[in-house]
């Protein structure tokens, strides 16, 4: 997967993996995340970095309910140079909801992610990466979930 | 320590709804009760969603679970001996509902060849990959299948000790010696 520097255009390959403990004592102690990240603790916390680098542009924090055949996407935040106008990187969210997706088919939930957003974001979110409603949440699944990850993880070119 | 709408009123100050939703996934932040009203609401029109998904929403659904597995595991590490081409091109099988004479009439390859692909007795080329491809629909891709038998071919050169002093027998000239034998 690539994240694109807005200045120059460049591409830039990067990773999404599992947050490690010693990656806890330096969110906790820096400013780049606005949420309490503290409390995903008890949920799944993946960060997304670039290959060789080890700052974190973005976290993502989500359940497997196995019992629904689903993931539930909690709460994903960029980084602060991430965010607004003058972002550093693009496609940071995109590619974290997508890695979800993937994993919803590696583990046969038919792509299947679910998200219960704030209300103002639930049209940006259904405009921008084709969620629809269901209930009270938002969700994707198969060609839908198939779809972003193409766009935002590219491994077939 | 803010909560989830604190921080969401303060980020309103700076920016747009467009552009959280743009660096941001936010929960809804409900009441204990709603939330769980919600849950269990939703609960039911997932299993229910599942349980009504179509033959070919399944078909898509199974192709792309075996697509995700192959590449979580093409990707990884670790060795796994049963996640190996003859029993994913198996899964496959069982998958599209095909028996083997049927698949490789689909493919055109004969059927003892693809008996022996099954029983692991017979790697494939590039061009069985590509074929593998084009039955799917281009769902599974043919550098999937590719690196799935590749990462089998990598295993068995780490592990045919027999194999390859057998074969070291049959070199007739060796460029270079070493009395060193850890470096050859």
């Amino acid at each position: 997967m690539k994240l694109r520097h807005r200045e120059t255009g460049e591409s830039h390959e990067a990773i999404i993996d599992l947050l490690l403990e010693e990656d806890w004592k330096v969110i906790e102690k820096s400013d780049s995340f606005s949420f309490n990240w503290k409390q995903e603790k008890k949920r799944t916390v993946n960060k997304i970095r670039l290959k060789n680098e080890s700052e974190i542009q973005g976290l993502v924090s989500y359940e497997d309910i196995p019992k629904e055949f689903r993931i539930h996407l909690h709460l994903i935040e960029n980084s602060q140079q991430n965010k607004g106008k003058l972002k550093k990187y693009d496609f940071i969210a995109g590619c974290l909801i997508a890695r979800t997706c993937e994993i919803a088919f590696e583990k046969n939930y038919n792509g299947f992610v679910s998200l219960e957003p704030k209300t103002e974001l639930v049209f940006l979110y259904k405009n921008k990466y084709g969620f629809e409603e269901m209930g009270n949440y938002l969700f994707t699944e198969l060609s839908n979930s198939e779809r972003l990850i193409k766009e935002y993880l590219t491994y077939e070119k | 320590m803010k909560n989830n709408k604190e921080v969401y009123k303060k980020l309103r100050e700076e920016y747009s709804a467009e552009e959280i939703a743009n660096f941001a996934m936010i929960p809804h932040e409900t009441t204990e009760k709603e939330a769980k009203i919600s849950k269990e609401e939703f609960a039911k029109l997932r299993l229910k969603r599942r349980a009504e998904m179509s033959e070919k929403e399944r078909l898509l659904s199974g192709l792309l679970n075996i697509k995700y597995q192959m590449k979580s595991y093409v990707d990884s590490s670790y060795f796994d001996t049963s996640f190996n081409f003859a029993n994913i091109l198996g899964s496959y099988l069982k998958l599209v509902d095909r028996k083997q004479k049927e698949f490789s009439e689909d493919i055109s390859i004969h059927p003892s060849r693809l008996n022996r692909i099954l029983k692991g007795k017979e790697k494939i080329g590039k061009k069985l990959a590509y074929r593998l491809e084009g039955h799917s629909g281009g769902i599974i891709p043919a550098i999937f299948w590719w690196k799935l038998m590749q990462k089998e071919v990598e295993q068995e050169i780490l592990t045919e000790i027999e194999m390859k002093a057998e074969e070291k027998k049959q070199v007739n000239y060796i460029v270079y010696k070493t009395k060193n034998k850890k470096i050859a």
